[in-house]
């Protein structure tokens, strides 16, 4: 083919293409850029031509291989055309039936067809895919069109129409007139009119004039511009063309990087193309212009993309960057005027010389025009690039095109601009995407990077990643670049290892502005960013790793060590335990328990066991059965014969009063006789343990099991006074004139709520702790034939479940107005439940109790729906109008709620309330009066066990500061475990049978009408193998690989 | 010029310059430790941050350039901020105890002592101590705690390089070496290498200097802000008590250094910045060698007489008395003198008329007959053309060619090396020419491996090929022109291509490329002007340089070549050709024989009585009847006349060591001795007066008003004019056995030989 020298001969070429066309009935388009083919593209086409020619399709069906169509999480992906027929995740073996089924037969395969993850609703056309619906792909639509490797494709699409426009019926000024009321701007992040730019570069004196296309995209998790070079290569060449000619530049350089080799063999084959059709080089399409483009490749070091640095890499020399002024625009490339822009900024060109500066204009906002491509990573559903037009809202983005957040969890935060930029917070969701609403948010632009953040990220070590990036990055020219990002990097490790000071995050901004104003570069000016925008956003989290040594997310290793004891209230060295059950020391398992549970039996069968929630092995697989373990140890131990001796030491210091012995008194008297005081608890009830023994039912937790820790208690030196009750039998200024010198109140929160309906005191209403410690204390209260339980916790499935047990009932239902998803009760408690015969009826809500002569005999419901999420992250339910009903009942049990009762607590005593909880200090649980202290249920209302314990030692700890007369405060802590221990070594067979040990429980049968324990627990086999599984996060901080010799960091 | 105002006061300056430099200039401080008065902006330490009305952010001063108005703040309290940080951020990676001590003006009298270390943990410990820039910004900011961790980056500290230590702990990567070797000095030894916290200062492949094309000038040492490049023999010692301003007479370039005197020692010597012929530049001699050699072993320190075979020292009397007794008795016939070019001046012109005048002997030369200069000389005068051997080391960056006759520019002429350098970074060509291989090589654009004997055939070739190729319309009214045209004809290339070694397509782009880079400098040495065919190259050398508008350059590397041969060609008295004093010299009919200088080959049966002076013992003077102990240069008072005929002026640095004693007092109590008048010389500046009056060079000069600028008169006599010899050069006269003149001997002393560390340097590869 001979040079074209004229813009028709090329509108020849188009229609010649077009023509010469084979018409085939079905194409099959094959997405196959960089992550394509990571994703395993090529295989699909490998499988896709021999089938078609085993077939003696040739004829009939084309295959044609793109770059990428930017929906990189569905890869390996193909669309059939002309139904746009979309099959995702691909494998070689899919092949024949695609062709058999759809091809040939018109037929959907629903297993390859897309599924929105939040509705399950299946997508087979691509054009409806909800990824797809809301982008406005200008850029990036025909790389769904285009074979990159073919100028015909391109041509076939008006490629190269712009240029002749361009050169033949525009002047140069016209064209940079044009792009300026376009108003295009920068799309390499810093947003500069395109147009002004150019208008700079063509104005200077100076010549040869140079332009560069800068494609050494360096942020991490951003790849735009490497799928315009792979999938369009020509729209960035044709952009660069015609600046090149509105500019007066004869030379032009594509600096791209070394590691995009799919894009560099692109753009060296469209160059050549290009070339050779007479549309680069000498007299383009026939003209006087002359202009050609070299291909320099980067050894990838970030600070080349800054435009000074990139240009000494052009050179030749170190990727310095350089002071400016003179801007390249003056003194650029060899010292001669030159212009630099963006993959993205080039491909724009070509639509805004088509459409005109004022179609191209209506896209976007007043300030910033047209679209933008962004790389949307992160914990996200729908990974991929997304054009959107500018304005577009991040909710949009982030819900419509990306499908929400992973694993249905919360959005936290969105990082832009990579490195240079900074976070978003979620509360900002409705931030429009433009220029400069991001700027005013604290961050940029940037090159199009969007890495979007669950509740799981930890902010510091966020700041820290990026920082670490820069800090490797500087190029080491300038000092507050070069130290000052590795300072702050320093600082935020330390932080972020838990060894963070007061006084950091002060020193921490001051160097974030030195760093900031002081750089050389934009690398150093814009490193501190992330820094800055998570401590405007969420210094909180700064503060909670400094001063409370903790990391919500529980991301940071050095804080969190093994997530199991970091979220134990009460410490518990979980993979101490579990590490010893694994090498069979159940003894040394049994002595770690007891260092820091008076009430491990108790723990080891009705905590709710927080730490099998953020055990790491539940991220992949299932969570350790930790609290199994720990009643395993605790069965072994009374099997064994093994019983705890408590520390021997004189109780010779001030005597301690503890009102109430439920888990908070206990744990604290324990704690304080341990310290050596005189711990003294009074019980209201006639039995100790509290809570424990009055609201757990026996299935649950038996009486004997219960003892045998309390008996551990009073043997450390506690002594318990039941049927006392602080109010009726003694006071709190009695206790003081008593000799008490301090008093811990702990009367836990027993006051059931009710529901505000009419017909609530009718006869046979009973309220559920009433109900349980009835049975509890041994006499119960008698139900009818029809149970009936409102409510969705642990107590209302308690009451049922001794409810069932009762030989008088023959129906029990609970009545529940969300779904089981949103239940609090324990799952497997709901589960027994369930197969216990009991029977829960969802999103239904009580409106009115029905009663014949005053006793119940009924009651109305409504069904509920649910709705928006409310406060708590739970979708709020809402009442169905007219869809009342009745139920007919003989028995009804409220379990909605719990309240403290503090109705002894008098003007006179000096204590304040909140409401009718008790208000303490949350650090160090005292109370407004000196010397006295409260903690669990009565200070928070209805929580867990380990809550409540939790309180005891932390009170603890605060009286016996307050009585060695020192300031009262919270020590806060490290969680790191007594002992290191050597993780055992698996083997292959272990790892791939490594599931998590079932739960062993009495058969529904031999339970129901008994209130024998129904967890049998785990017999040593399983123990031991349960134990062996877990991942020993221990041994992942610093500290730990010191202690046992491995390796650091 | 520009007007702008800095701090409230309005200041005027020339265009092109930089705010920083400016403020300097008017006394306004502004912090910086990176930008250096050679070299071109950096912008890295940030600490020179100023405000500038209307721009965004703040702009480092050394990095902007003035505009008309612009509105300087060199001092607000955020900025003062952020330097302060910046400072704390190098502390952070600097020592810096010392630094931020409250009680660091305390200690000063407890601090003498302990410098012995390697690890530097604070300033007592460090080479730079009070010479830190480090220490002055600290000041001026108040820095007095460093908020952040130190980050010890753990280098090894290099010491596998002669005279230089690295120690990298200390650097806070200004990059200052990094550009004067790169933009000053040209070697592009050092570089940046790594990037973000592991960046560092390093050779290419972190190898050491001495595998790389490092000269070891010491020029990345003398710009080094901290402590980071130290001169080994000088970084345990004590800062200097004193400093004073010298001459170095190891080569003939004449560069003014700053000696670092402690004790009445040399510790150290330092370029001078405001050299006027070095402009703060050195080269390993001089920054390295001065102490080695003043303090050599070897150095003679005492007047030595031999009796019963062997020499024994004596007091300066008997010494005297004794030569004085055998000389006197001995006809003027039978004694040879023979001088050197080392020393000044006023010791060659006292010595050279004693020997003539005082012993009325023919028999007087030196070395400097045999010099560059001194053929050149000779070729000017004897063919009357319009020829000077004065021209400025500066000019030579205008050049836009240059021819380079076996030289290895950068080790003998390392002032003019940076100037062709300079040149050749700016689009300047350089063609060598020589049997061996240069390092400068790597800068040619050519080279043409010859014998020096056939220099003037490749320069005949060039010649022909040039006349041939273009018109040359502007030469035809200079004289000889024609005839050389018509020579020339019958001249064949295509003999001489295989006798040159290169090909025809070679040579013609070698000729076109001194057709388009005009003027071309000639640079050559003795070797190519000596022997038979000397003159015959300078011919063919200046008919080229005539063509090409350019200038031919004799390069001598003796301290004092030019002078002494001034001193020594202005007499008009009936002298021997040097060649022939050499001969007497070694032919043995002698009875007696002074000698400045070793003759090598000497045997002692070949000579009656022989006295000789100097400054090291060598294997002439092992052989000598008489030994009378000279000073070396730092010792000396009087006159340099460097290689572009700058008289210079010497000022004794340090008294002489032991009873050496300067050259022309030996002479002068010697001819005292003898009852010889006329050279009762007190005053250096007397003989200077006597030497105004007789030698034609200095004519009308005196010792007051001689200034850095002050040449020599070398006036072109006669005019252009191409030179067709008619006498081919006598083919069969046999090569005599000229003295090479070594750049690394000085006064017999082979420092190559002598000196470790330069051994080492001069050997490497080998």
């Amino acid at each position: 083919m001979r040079k074209l020298a004229d813009p028709d001969q090329l509108a020849a070429w188009k229609a010649k293409i077009l023509e010469g066309r084979t018409p085939y009935e079905k194409t099959i388009v094959v997405t196959s850029g960089t992550c394509g083919q990571a994703s395993g593209s090529l295989p699909i086409i490998e499988a896709l031509n021999l089938e078609i020619e085993r077939r003696g399709l040739g004829n009939r069906i084309g295959i044609e291989i793109t770059g990428c169509h930017g929906f990189c999480e569905m890869e390996p992906s193909i669309v059939i055309y002309p139904e746009g027929v979309f099959y995702k995740k691909l494998e070689p073996k899919d092949v024949p039936a695609i062709i058999d089924q759809t091809v040939l037969g018109d037929k959907i395969l629903p297993a390859l067809a897309y599924e929105d993850t939040a509705t399950g609703k299946k997508y087979p056309r691509q054009k409806e895919i909800p990824f797809y619906q809301k982008q406005m792909r200008l850029l990036t639509e025909n790389n769904f069109l285009i074979n990159p490797e073919r100028i015909e494709d391109y041509i076939a699409l008006d490629g190269y129409k712009a240029l002749a426009k361009a050169i033949f019926d525009m002047t140069s000024e016209g064209i940079v007139a044009e792009v300026t009321a376009a108003g295009l701007r920068g799309r390499g992040g810093a947003g500069f009119s395109t147009g002004r730019k150019w208008q700079i570069c063509r104005e200077a004196a100076g010549h040869p004039k140079y332009i560069i296309c800068n494609a050494d995209e360096g942020d991490p998790g951003a790849y735009m511009d490497r799928s315009l070079l792979e999938g369009n290569p020509h729209s960035v060449v044709e952009g660069m063309i015609i600046g090149a000619y509105a500019i007066g530049a004869a030379e032009g350089f594509i600096y791209v990087r070394m590691e995009y080799p799919l894009a560099v063999k692109h753009v060296t084959m469209a160059l050549e193309q290009a070339r050779k059709h007479g549309l680069l080089g000498e007299n383009i399409l026939g003209s006087e212009f002359h202009f050609d483009i070299h291909i320099v490749q980067g050894a990838g070091a970030f600070v080349s993309g800054e435009e000074t640095s990139l240009m000494a890499s052009i050179e030749g020399r170190r990727a310095f960057p350089r002071q400016r002024p003179p801007f390249p625009a003056q003194e650029g490339l060899w010292g001669k005027p030159t212009n630099i822009n963006n993959v993205e900024t080039w491909a724009n060109v070509p639509i805004i010389i088509t459409t005109g500066a004022e179609g191209f204009s209506k896209i976007g906002t007043e300030k910033s025009k047209g679209t933008k491509i962004f790389s949307l990573v992160g914990k996200i559903n729908n990974t991929g690039l997304v054009e959107v037009p500018m304005g577009i809202t991040l909710r949009e983005i982030i819900e419509d095109i990306g499908g929400g957040i992973k694993n249905d969890r919360r959005l936290k935060a969105v990082q832009t601009g990579g490195p240079s930029g900074g976070c978003i917070p979620a509360a900002k969701i409705d931030l429009p995407i433009d220029y400069d609403s991001l700027a005013q948010a604290g961050t940029i632009m940037g090159s199009g990077g969007m890495i979007v953040m669950d509740e799981g990220t930890c902010m510091v070590d966020i700041a820290r990643y990026f920082l670490h990036f820069t800090q490797e990055e500087s190029c080491g020219k300038c000092v507050p670049c070069r130290v000052g990002t590795r300072q702050m990097h320093e600082m935020l490790s330390r932080i972020a290892d838990g060894k963070g000071e007061a006084g950091d995050i002060e020193r921490l901004e001051d160097l974030a502005f030195a760093v900031k104003s002081g750089s050389l570069c934009g690398l150093g000016q814009t490193a501190p960013n992330p820094v800055l925008t998570t401590l405007r956003y969420f210094r909180d989290e700064y503060e909670t790793h400094i001063n409370h040594k903790k990391c919500k997310a529980l991301v940071c290793k050095d804080i969190v060590s093994s997530p199991c004891h970091y979220i134990c209230p009460i410490d518990q060295e979980a993979s101490s335990y579990i590490a010893l059950i694994a090498q069979g020391r159940t003894k040394d398992a049994f002595d770690i328990i007891m260092k820091d549970n008076p009430l491990p039996s108790v723990c080891g069968r009705v905590c709710h066991h927080p730490c099998e929630k953020v055990c790491r092995a539940g991220e992949t697989g299932e969570p350790i059965a930790i609290r199994a373990l720990k009643r395993f140890v605790m069965d072994w131990a009374e099997e064994n014969g093994l019983t705890p001796e408590p520390k021997p030491g004189a109780l010779n210091r001030d005597k301690v009063a503890i009102i109430g012995s439920g888990p908070a008194g206990l744990t604290a008297a324990y704690a304080l006789a341990g310290k050596g005081f005189r711990p003294m608890v009074f019980e209201a009830l006639p039995v100790a343990g509290g809570m424990l023994a009055g609201g757990i039912p026996e299935h649950r937790l038996p009486k004997r099991i219960l003892n045998r820790d309390i008996a551990f208690i009073k043997k450390a030196g506690v002594e318990i006074m039941t049927g006392r009750k602080l109010g009726r039998d003694f006071t709190l200024d009695g206790l003081f004139e008593e000799g008490f010198k301090a008093v811990f109140i702990a009367t836990g929160a027993w006051k059931s709520m009710r529901m505000d309906i009419p017909g609530e005191d009718a006869k046979g209403v009973m309220e559920s702790l009433e109900y349980l410690k009835a049975v509890n204390l041994g006499n119960p209260m008698p139900v009818g034939k029809r149970v009936c339980v409102v409510g969705g916790g642990n107590s209302a499935i308690d009451a049922a479940r001794v409810a069932v047990r009762d030989k008088r009932a023959s129906s029990v239902t609970v009545l529940y107005r969300r779904t089981k998803a949103e239940m609090p009760a324990f799952p497997e408690e709901v589960d027994a439940a369930i197969e216990e015969g009991i029977e829960i009826r969802f999103l239904v809500a009580p409106v009115k109790v029905l009663a014949k002569n005053g006793k119940v005999s009924g009651i109305e419901c409504i069904r509920m729906e649910l709705g928006e999420k409310d406060a708590s992250g739970r979708r709020k339910p809402v009442p169905l109008k007219g869809s009342n009903f009745t139920l007919k009942l003989d028995t009804l049990i409220l379990a909605i709620g719990e309240r403290p009762d503090t109705s002894y607590v008098s003007s006179r005593d000096g204590i304040r309330l909140a409401k009718e909880n008790i208000a303490v200090d949350g650090d160090t649980f005292k109370t407004s009066r000196d010397g006295v202290f409260a903690g669990g249920d009565a200070v928070t209302g209805p929580n867990t066990v380990v809550e409540a314990m939790a309180a005891g030692k932390i009170a603890a700890g605060s009286i016996e500061q307050f009585l060695e007369g020192r300031p009262v405060e919270r020590a806060y802590h490290l969680t790191r475990p007594s002992v290191y221990l050597a993780a055992v070594e698996l083997s292959e067979d272990e790892i791939a049978d490594a599931k998590r040990a079932p739960a062993t429980h009495l058969p529904a049968a031999r339970r129901k009408k008994n209130f024998k324990e129904v967890d049998l627990g785990l017999s040593e086999r399983l123990a031991c193998k349960e134990a062996r599984r877990c991942l020993r996060c221990d041994l992942e901080t610093t500290d730990a690989k010191r202690a046992l010799g491995l390796k650091t960091s | 010029m520009i007007r702008i105002t800095i701090n409230g006061r309005e200041i005027q300056a020339e265009e092109g310059r930089t705010i920083l430099d400016v403020a300097r200039e008017h006394g306004i401080y502004i912090p910086s430790l990176c930008d250096h008065e050679r070299l071109k902006p950096f912008t890295g330490c940030r600490l020179c941050l100023v405000e500038i009305k209307g721009r965004r952010g703040y702009a480092p001063a050394c990095g902007t350039f003035l505009e008309e108005g612009q509105i300087v703040t060199t001092e607000t309290p955020d900025i003062q901020k952020i330097r302060r940080t910046i400072m704390e951020l190098i502390l952070a990676e600097h020592p810096h105890a010392c630094l931020i001590c409250s009680e660091r003006t305390n200690c000063v009298d407890y601090k003498s002592s302990i410098r012995k270390v390697g690890e530097v943990t604070g300033c007592i410990l460090c080479p730079n101590n009070s010479r830190c820039e480090l220490q002055d910004v600290v000041e001026y900011l108040k820095v007095d705690k460093v908020r952040f961790p130190a980050l010890f980056r753990n280098c090894d500290i290099r010491k596998d390089d002669p005279f230089i230590d690295r120690d990298y702990n200390l650097c806070i990567l200004c990059g200052r070496c990094v550009r004067i070797c790169h933009e000053v000095r040209g070697a592009s030894v050092l570089t940046f290498v790594r990037r973000g916290p592991r960046t560092e200062i390093s050779t290419a492949l972190n190898g050491r200097l001495l595998d790389s094309q490092c000269l070891f000038c010491g020029a990345c040492i003398d710009v080094c802000p901290t402590g980071a490049l130290a001169e080994r023999g000088a970084r345990y010692l004590p800062p200097p008590e004193e400093k004073k301003s010298a001459l170095c007479g190891f080569c003939s370039q004449g560069c003014e250094l700053t000696l670092e005197i402690g004790k009445g020692r040399i510790q150290a010597a330092l370029p001078a910045s405001k050299g006027a012929v070095n402009q703060g530049q050195a080269c390993l001699r001089g920054r390295f060698l001065l102490k080695e050699a003043v303090y050599h072993p070897r150095r003679i320190l005492k007047p030595m007489v031999r009796k019963n075979g062997a020499l024994e020292e004596t007091t300066w009397d008997e010494a005297l008395d004794l030569t004085a007794r055998k000389l006197a008795g001995i006809s003027p016939d039978a004694i040879s003198l023979w001088g050197t070019s080392q020393n000044t001046c006023e010791d060659a012109f006292v010595f050279r008329r004693f020997g003539r005048e005082g012993l009325k002997t023919a028999d007087v030369a030196g070395p400097e007959m045999f010099s560059a200069a001194a053929a050149y000389r000779r070729f000017i005068q004897a063919h009357r053309i319009e020829a000077v051997l004065n021209f400025r080391i500066p000019d030579l960056s205008r050049m836009k060619a240059f021819v380079l006759f076996g030289e290895e520019l950068p080790d003998a002429q390392p002032m003019l090396w940076l100037e062709v350098h300079k040149a050749i970074r700016q689009g300047a060509r350089l063609i060598t020419v020589g049997p061996e291989e240069l390092c400068v090589n790597r800068c040619a654009s050519g080279w043409v491996k010859i014998d020096p004997e056939k220099e003037c055939l490749l320069a005949a070739s060039l010649t022909k090929i040039l006349l041939e190729s273009s018109e040359h319309a502007e030469m035809s009214g200079v004289e000889g022109f024609v005839e050389l045209k018509k020579r020339i004809q019958a001249f064949k290339i295509s003999e001489a291509l295989p006798m040159l070694g290169v090909s025809e397509d070679k040579l013609r782009r070698l000729a076109l490329l001194l057709e388009k880079k005009k003027p071309a400098a000639f640079l050559f040495g003795p070797e190519s002007c000596s022997g038979r065919w000397g003159q015959a190259n300078l011919e063919a050398m200046w008919n080229l340089a005539l063509l090409t508008q350019g200038r031919l350059v004799p390069l001598d590397s003796d301290g004092n070549a030019r002078g002494a041969l001034e001193v020594s060609s202005a007499d008009g008295h009936d002298l021997k050709p040097a060649k022939d004093v050499l001969n007497a010299i070694h032919s043995g009919n002698n009875k007696a024989l002074y000698l400045c200088e070793p003759v090598p080959g000497l045997t002692k049966d070949k000579v009656g009585f022989l006295v000789y002076q100097g400054s090291f013992m060598n294997e002439t003077a092992e052989i000598a009847d008489v030994v009378l102990p000279e000073t070396t240069f730092v010792e000396s008072s009087g006159t340099f006349v460097n290689i572009e005929g700058r008289i210079q002026k010497l000022t004794a640095a340090i008294p002489p060591l032991g009873e050496a004693r300067p050259g022309w007092t030996i002479v002068r109590d010697l001819a005292r001795k003898m009852g010889l008048t006329g050279f009762d010389y007190q005053d250096v500046s007397e003989i200077f007066a006597d030497m105004a009056k007789s030698l034609p060079a200095f004519h009308g000069l005196t010792a007051g008003q001689l200034n850095p600028e002050t040449m020599v008169r070398d006036l072109p006599k006669n005019g252009k004019r191409f030179l067709v010899s008619e006498a081919a050069p006598p083919a069969d006269e046999p090569a005599t056995d000229e003295p090479v003149r070594d750049p690394d001997t000085y006064r017999g002393l082979a420092m190559a030989v002598e000196v470790k560390s330069l051994h080492r340097i001069r050997n490497r590869g080998k």
